[in-house]
């Protein structure tokens, strides 16, 4: 009897530590990370992707909805990365606050399509992952003012870990010979990566792979060929929330091998070397690296 | 009855504490150091390889506060901002609030874009006590400290 008693105690302590917890929605794995670094035991954090999977092409569920409605917060990386703007529909049809990431970010434009867009994957580069950090330890601190101190103690503590990952990627991009550092991937995610660390990219795929459903252009394709070719590229990489059909028939063409998998939509499982933002920078910093040098 | 056996085994329990508490000794008050002779000139000597100055860091709480170039304090008391270090340049920071025997001199330098070599020397009354070379690696806002030992049966440290 005192035992169930006890039980019975502890469920209901459990509980009201869950209720008076907000919950915040985010849409993608980083993001999610992101608001877990910040929010720490104060928040609940439930992310709509799965690890692995792909925001350009996902369609939203009726869990989803249900989901978003319990939701105190929402969080979206924006710019078009969650294909058909399915996280902000989401929260507008439930009536709650969205907040999108990648406001304040130094955006990259890039050519799609005869027209110029915005880079939707910011994160790729540290800098903009800090960023993503300041504007969640913001609507955290709106949400819940009165752990305001706590969310920016959190988040100074949390931009000293980027800050020295940032140093260490800067590290291992070193030992790779200039004329190397040329990224090719499955689709298009790598630009700010590109940028920061000084690569050129190239993929058969644009910034969404939701272009993979109508097929890749033949002239793209090509000229991803004659890019390997021309630069003596030594490794292609594909993506771990993206088929490789497409890079794998590229790299037997050009006589290529693939140097490993990456994360760039989505990151790792749990319990993977990349199942948080820093071990997913590394774990890609690592592959490329290993590849290339 | 075992309801209130049991409480009278906690308010012994915590009025033995209580009581323990209110009659301990007072800790031993520890005599402050005195501060080294104020006759004393003991000066910091700062010669940066690379340039340094203000700029955003991208990963500070509020980016848009400019970090300045170098911070020096004394334990947690700050001696002195400097807004920009030239190459080559030596710039001078008079220590104050020093005591006999060691001394924690911390070094706050700015995120740069290379690596930079920060030769620093503590001069005191003339005569180099100290002489550190600090090697300040790409992106990072770098914290270092110095450790200054003020006594009179002190060898110079020159690092070796």
């Amino acid at each position: 009897m005192k035992a169930v008693l006890i039980c019975l105690l502890a469920l209901f302590a459990c509980t009201l530590s869950a209720v008076d917890r907000p919950l915040v929605v985010c849409s993608t794995t980083q993001i999610a990370d992101f608001a877990r670094q910040v929010g720490g035991d104060r928040i609940q954090v439930a992310c709509i992707l799965k690890p692995g999977a792909d925001p350009h092409t996902y369609q939203s569920t009726t869990a989803d909805a249900r989901l978003v409605l319990d939701a105190d917060l929402c969080l979206e990386n924006g710019l078009h990365l969650e294909g058909n703007n399915w996280m902000a529909k989401l929260a507008k049809d439930a009536g709650k606050p969205v907040v999108t990431c990648t406001e304040g970010v130094a955006l990259l434009r890039i050519a799609s399509n005869g027209e110029t867009v915005a880079d939707p994957h910011a994160w790729m580069d540290p800098r903009n992952a800090a960023t993503y950090v300041r504007t969640i330890q913001q609507a955290l601190t709106k949400l819940m003012p009165a752990h305001g101190d706590e969310f920016a103690a959190r988040t100074t503590l949390f931009l000293q870990q980027l800050r020295a990952l940032d140093a260490w990627v800067r590290e291992q991009i070193a030992v790779i010979p200039v004329e190397r550092r040329v990224l090719v991937t499955s689709h298009d995610a790598f630009n700010y990566f590109c940028r920061t660390y000084g690569f050129e990219a190239a993929a058969p795929v644009g910034w969404s792979t939701a272009e993979l459903g109508a097929g890749i252009p033949p002239e793209r394709r090509q000229a991803v060929v004659e890019s390997i070719r021309s630069q003596g590229v030594k490794a292609v990489f594909v993506e771990t929330s993206v088929s490789s059909e497409i890079l794998t028939e590229i790299a037997n063409e050009a006589g290529i091998r693939i140097g490993g998998s990456l994360y760039s939509d989505s990151m790792g499982a749990p319990g993977s070397a990349g199942a948080d933002y820093i071990g997913m920078m590394r774990e890609n910093v690592l592959t490329i690296a290993a590849a290339l040098r | 009855m075992q309801w209130a056996l049991v409480l009278m085994v906690w308010v012994g329990l915590v009025g033995g504490l209580a009581l323990y508490i209110s009659a301990r000794p007072a800790p031993p008050v520890v005599a402050a150091r005195s501060l080294v002779d104020s006759a004393a000139e003991v000066t910091l000597q700062c010669t940066a390889t690379g340039p340094m100055g203000r700029s955003d860091d991208p990963f500070a709480l509020n980016p848009s506060a400019p970090v300045p170039a170098l911070r020096a304090a004394v334990g947690p008391v700050e001696a002195v901002v400097i807004d920009q270090l030239e190459a080559g340049k030596q710039r001078d920071i008079v220590l104050t609030g020093l005591i006999t025997g060691r001394n924690e001199v911390v070094l706050h330098l700015a995120p740069t874009d290379s690596v930079v070599a920060l030769r620093c020397v503590v001069m005191v009354n003339g005569q180099p006590r100290l002489n550190r070379v600090l090697w300040h690696a790409p992106g990072d806002a770098g914290v270092y400290g110095l450790d200054l030992n003020l006594g009179d049966d002190v060898e110079p440290d020159y690092g070796h």
